[in-house]
């Protein structure tokens, strides 16, 4: 049974590919303070304190003014905050 | 008994007429889904009504007439307001009541504000559509208006700017062309007409072309000079390289054959996307259009007619399209430097770097990380395996000649990192279709803008022109310069303009006018 299904997903995959909903689902959670934002024509660079990678806000994001304010005041005042990115690490919220 | 009746039929009027001021009143009170735009009319004029007093028509067909016209000369469709029904109900000359003058009104009076700021919200249109909506504040023009002076309303409104009222010139002029039955479909030759032929449809288009004002002295069958001339005049409005004769397929050839039903509606779509810009535009103001790739510049102070200059753009590609907006220009940086954003790095510069490392060094980039600002070693960088998931630099042009912004650069204010600049790329200036950029506008003569900007201060024309770099010279850092006066900067796609007494035609490359016919079918208008 269990073989089965598994076949019955792989098959869902393979002819639907990842939905949005699921690849977000794959969201990650970093917990860190910004140090940078740097302007990019897509939108800005993200650096961070810790962590090594750097995210990615789209000038198109929905909230990008909320999450953008967010993120400022974390540079500003150098405060931890909780940003969600998707699995290609574009900011999806900042809190 | 005269005097008696007198004050009885006065007293009876006023009763009729307070009446409905006090319905209007009323109405506002208990109808909180009442239309702001309605409800601030009617506030602003104590509720006293336009079209309808004493229980019959204010409102004659004639006004409406003269309504319609000017609806019609602004480019907006008397259908999209119930006009038919509206004449339909003055025509009966029943009696008025509340509701007739709310109807009235309701439609009418949207048809003023759509003069004023447009049918939509520009920013619904699509991404590319950056411009605010714009908020009707003339409402002291309302307080007093009457239906016998509603028409000239229109006139009143309307944005005060040279686009728009040369658009409305082109759009009369189009329709009267249209009304006349003149545009004529002229017969497709076989085979591409050369310069020196004769052919009968050479002088049918000579006449069209005449039509829009081109002034062609003679409207014979022969493919001469003047015509030639004419053609390529067209050639370079559409933005096509220059053609040897006329083909059947061309560019050319479909504005010479389009339907003038399309153009007059192009006109009208052309207003509506006027209506985003300031009613009136700043004396001194800088206008990027698109859909010619071309730069103005407008100084009253220097010239009151004309621009000031004018020179040859480039825009953002069909697939990277430069937004349309309104934003200021507020420094000038010599001598640039040029940081490639993270799309270009990975589509462009990283397949370049993993064959050959030395591309930084030859183009003058270095490599800088993006948490300590240093420099790294390229030799470091294990290009292979660089991803956007573990990226920690950025490429960073030095300045240059050839540096990808030229050698000065005008930062705007946007969010969308759209700025105006030079290019290290300036022979492709020469082409005549110019949206070859990334979303930025590359202006052909940075440095006469530059001068420009900076008149008045220490600034002059030979301290810009030894400040910035020449061939082959390496300048360690720029230099940024703040304006004291900031340059408002219009990012348009006008597609039809008005230039002397003729009429040009430029391509809508990004599909702008489709994406705004579209959505404003969408939204039941354009009856």
């Amino acid at each position: 049974m269990k073989y089965f299904l598994f076949a019955i997903s792989m098959l869902i995959i393979f002819f639907f590919g990842i939905s949005d909903a699921l690849a977000n689902n794959l969201a990650s959670l970093v917990t860190d303070t910004v140090l940078k934002i740097k302007e990019d024509d897509d939108g800005k660079i993200i650096v961070l304190k810790n962590a090594s990678q750097v995210l990615y806000l789209d000038n198109k994001a929905p909230n990008f003014e909320a999450v953008l304010s967010v993120l400022s005041k974390s540079q500003s005042q150098k405060t931890i905050i909780k940003i969600t990115t998707d699995n290609k690490l574009n900011v999806l919220k900042a809190e | 008994m005269l005097v008696r009746l007198f004050i009885a039929i006065t007293a009876l009027s006023s009763f009729v007429f307070a009446q409905t001021a006090v319905e209007l009143n009323n109405y506002f009170a208990t109808t909180p889904t009442a239309p702001t735009y309605l409800k601030k009319t009617y506030q602003n004029r104590n509720f006293e009504p336009i079209f309808a007093r004493n229980g019959q028509w204010a409102i004659s067909l004639g006004d409406l007439e003269a309504i319609r016209t000017a609806i019609k000369s602004h480019g907006l469709s008397a259908g999209d307001y119930q006009f038919q029904n509206i004449t339909e109900l003055v025509k009966q000359n029943g009696p008025t009541d509340l509701k007739t003058e709310l109807f009235v009104a309701e439609n009418l009076l949207k048809s003023i504000i759509h003069t004023v700021g447009g049918r939509i919200d520009p920013r619904k249109i699509n991404d590319d559509v950056k411009y605010e909506p714009k908020a009707f504040t003339q409402w002291n023009l309302l307080t007093t208006v009457s239906a016998a002076t509603f028409a000239n309303l229109y006139n009143q409104v309307a944005p005060k700017n040279k686009f728009y009222s040369g658009l409305r010139k082109v759009l009369a002029r189009l329709s009267d062309i249209e009304d006349r039955n003149l545009w004529v479909t002229v017969e497709k030759p076989t085979n591409t007409i050369l310069f020196g032929q004769s052919h009968s449809s050479v002088a049918a288009i000579k006449a069209k072309l005449n039509l829009l004002g081109y002034g062609i002295s003679n409207e014979s069958p022969l493919y001469d000079s003047e015509f030639d001339a004419v053609l390529k005049n067209i050639q370079l409005d559409l933005s096509v390289p220059f053609e040897k004769g006329l083909s059947k397929d061309s560019k050319t050839w479909r504005l010479i054959n389009s339907e003038i039903r399309s153009r007059v509606r192009e006109t009208e779509l052309n207003l509506e996307k006027v209506r985003w810009m300031s009613d009136v535009l700043e004396s001194r103001h800088a206008i990027a259009n698109i859909a010619n790739q071309m730069f103005y510049v407008q100084d009253a102070d220097i010239n009151s007619n004309d621009y000031i200059m004018q020179f040859k753009a480039i825009g953002g590609q069909t697939s990277r399209r430069t937004p349309l907006m309104k934003d200021k220009v507020q420094s000038v940086i010599l001598n640039p430097t040029w940081t490639a954003t993270m799309n270009i790095f990975f589509k462009d510069k990283l397949p370049i770097l993993k064959k050959n490392p030395g591309y930084l060094k030859q183009h003058g980039y270095k490599i800088i990380n993006l948490k300590t600002d240093q420099e790294v070693d390229p030799a470091s960088i294990d290009w292979a395996n660089v991803s956007r998931n573990n990226i920690d630099f950025q490429i960073v042009q030095q300045p240059s000649y050839d540096n990808a912004l030229g050698v000065v650069k005008f930062p705007m204010t946007n969010r969308y990192s759209i700025y105006l600049h030079d290019t290290g790329d300036r022979h492709l200036f020469k082409n005549n279709y110019r949206l070859l950029s990334s979303g930025c506008v590359r202006l052909e003569k940075p440095l006469d803008f530059a001068e420009y900007l900076l008149k008045g201060t220490t600034w002059t024309r030979a301290k810009i022109d030894a400040t910035v770099a020449k061939p082959g010279q390496k300048i360690e850092k720029d230099t940024g310069i703040r304006l004291s006066k900031p340059l408002t900067i219009y990012i348009v796609s006008l597609t039809v303009a008005e230039s002397g007494n003729k009429i040009q035609f430029f391509d809508d490359y990004y599909g702008l006018n489709s994406a705004l016919y579209k959505k404003l079918l969408a939204q039941g208008l354009l009856k």
